[in-house]
């Protein structure tokens, strides 16, 4: 048999990030690269400074110092295959022939933009991704009309088309998320996110404030969506059980620094930093 | 330096060798406790074989075996792969080119089923076909066919495996580790809680992807099944591993 192709192009390029608020608060002299359809897993615990991280990450707050770059060029043939409503997108304030974007030089304007049009975020509390007066159509919806969409027939079969791939009632359509549960809410706010196609996916803490058992499904659902969509992934959590069922590699963050960085399976069953070590190994099995 | 049993009397082109393969566990937590499981390990591999490893438990089977599917890391020495047009030397491997690596060449049946809570058997087994596009009512064919072929009863097809019997739960394992027909399967006791007739199916599998060149290699405890598998042994003992030694407190202060 033939050597298997395992080159994956770069999709966004951390270099030396820091942001401080303080000593060993928020993080520090990050490092990292991402690579199309990666699931990368940031963990640690609460204070390790892997939210001020993701924040950066995505656009929201800059850094004290060190470049985020993403390297769209390989995101343009991708999406030209997907067929992914290209002829409605409105990329006015991107310009298409870019293949790199430093993601704090770029500008407010662009990094908006940026944000709407290739990259989502999923927030842990669905009440801080989603508009809870509006309708679950619309909340779906409003993204593709940022892009251009403005047909309504189409933006409403694409609602109902979206609330059936996360298991939601399309019956429901034009309720508001305010009458939905929590995990209902969640998956309504990925269905939001998603449903521009973005290239590049963040979340944090997607599982985090649900129970147990409404848990399970969004893991598989992630998971399908995932592959499905050929997302790439940052994801931060403080759940090694999710950590392992979502990441393909995983960073472990502690006092802002990342201690390890390697494979899932590398860092959870042969952890080699006395902190990974003391934190795999005080995870509760039922 | 170990040496093999029986040299395969015909010899093909190998798709594996390990050269010089060390091990060892420094536990922080045990006030920098090392344990050497494995020292100077050494093995070859070939397309179509199935090499089974044995010595008493704790001796470090499994320990290679995760090794050589990066569930450990590779201390020192060297894991390389065979292919028509080149090498490729696992422990220089980049953490993200293990997941393609994962996907189409080294399959790995472990003793225990680690699964999406709430996710339907027949979908945990044909994951592995959808993660290389496959379409899917195929690859739920292919799945139902060797769930099927396995004895396990069709009700539990579109059930979770959580609440499954301990062989029942292997055999969806076994399913899911045998579906994507790998070159290279490690296979880890994968008869270990089957009855007579399943072991009979797993036996029957083994040589079919032996047949198709796949090269194998295995932990089976059960004799018999060794016998009716394997091409070769390769014994481990004591010279390889397995010893502990605690070393200077080399822990870090975890305040």
């Amino acid at each position: 048999m033939k050597k298997p192709a395992l080159e994956r192009p770069v999709l966004l390029d951390v270099q030396d990030i820091t942001r401080l608020y303080g000593p060993g608060k928020g993080c520090e002299a990050i490092d990292f690269q991402l690579h199309a359809g990666e699931v990368l897993g940031i963990v640690g615990e609460s204070g390790s400074g892997k939210s001020t991280l993701l924040r950066v990450l995505a656009g929201m707050e800059a850094p004290d110092a060190g470049r985020v770059v993403y390297r769209r060029a390989i995101h343009e043939s991708e999406a030209a295959r997907a067929g992914a409503g290209e002829d409605v997108l409105d990329k006015g304030e991107l310009e298409r022939d870019e293949a790199e974007l430093d993601l704090y030089a770029i500008g407010e304007a662009r990094r908006r933009a940026l944000l709407r049009l290739e990259w989502g975020l999923v927030h842990q509390n669905p009440r801080d991704g989603l508009r809870m007066g509006v309708s679950a159509g619309a909340n779906i919806g409003e993204r593709l009309m940022a892009q251009g969409q403005r047909h309504y027939g189409q933006l409403r079969a694409t609602g109902q088309e979206w609330m059936r791939q996360v298991e939601l009632d399309p019956g429901r359509i034009d309720d508001a998320p305010r009458t939905f549960s929590g995990g209902m809410q969640q998956r309504l706010q990925i269905a939001r996110t998603l449903v521009t196609r973005p290239r590049l996916v963040f979340m944090d803490e997607p599982t985090g404030g649900l129970d147990v058992s409404v848990q399970a499904r969004l893991l598989d659902m992630l998971r399908t969506l995932v592959r499905q969509l050929g997302l790439s992934v940052v994801l931060v959590t403080h759940d090694l059980a999710v950590a392992r069922l979502l990441a393909h590699r995983l960073m472990v963050m502690r006092r802002g620094q990342v201690v390890e960085a390697g494979l899932t399976d590398q860092i959870l069953d042969d952890p080699q930093h006395a902190y990974t070590q003391l934190l795999v190994s005080s995870v509760l099995t039922p | 330096m170990l040496s093999e049993t029986s040299a395969s009397p015909k010899r093909a082109r190998p798709r594996l060798t390990v050269d010089g393969l060390h091990k060892r566990f420094l536990l922080h937590g045990q006030g920098g406790l090392e344990i050497d499981v494995m020292r100077d390990l050494s093995l070859t591999l070939d397309a179509g074989e199935c090499l089974v490893l044995a010595g008493r438990s704790g001796i470090g089977k499994s320990t290679l075996l995760k090794m050589l599917h990066g569930d450990y890391r590779i201390d020192r020495g060297h894991i390389r792969l065979h292919f028509e047009d080149g090498e490729l030397d696992l422990e220089t491997l980049p953490a993200y080119a293990w997941h393609g690596l994962r996907r189409d060449v080294i399959g790995y049946v472990s003793q225990f089923l680690r699964v999406v809570p709430r996710v339907a058997a027949v979908d945990v087994v044909m994951e592995p076909l959808l993660a290389r596009g496959a379409d899917e009512n195929e690859a739920r064919q292919r799945a139902e066919t060797l769930l099927a072929r396995l004895n396990l009863p069709e009700r539990l097809w579109r059930l979770p495996p959580g609440t499954f019997s301990g062989g029942e739960q292997q055999r969806v394992n076994i399913a899911r580790g045998f579906i994507g027909e790998h070159p290279l399967l490690l296979l880890d006791e994968p008869t270990a809680s089957l009855d007579a007739t399943n072991r009979d199916v797993v036996i029957t599998l083994i040589g079919e992807a032996k047949a198709r060149g796949a090269a194998m290699l295995g932990i089976f405890h059960d004799e018999d099944v060794r016998e009716r598998v394997a091409d070769r042994l390769l014994p481990l003992d004591d010279s390889l591993g397995a010893r502990a030694s605690v070393t200077q407190n080399t822990q870090e202060t975890l305040s």
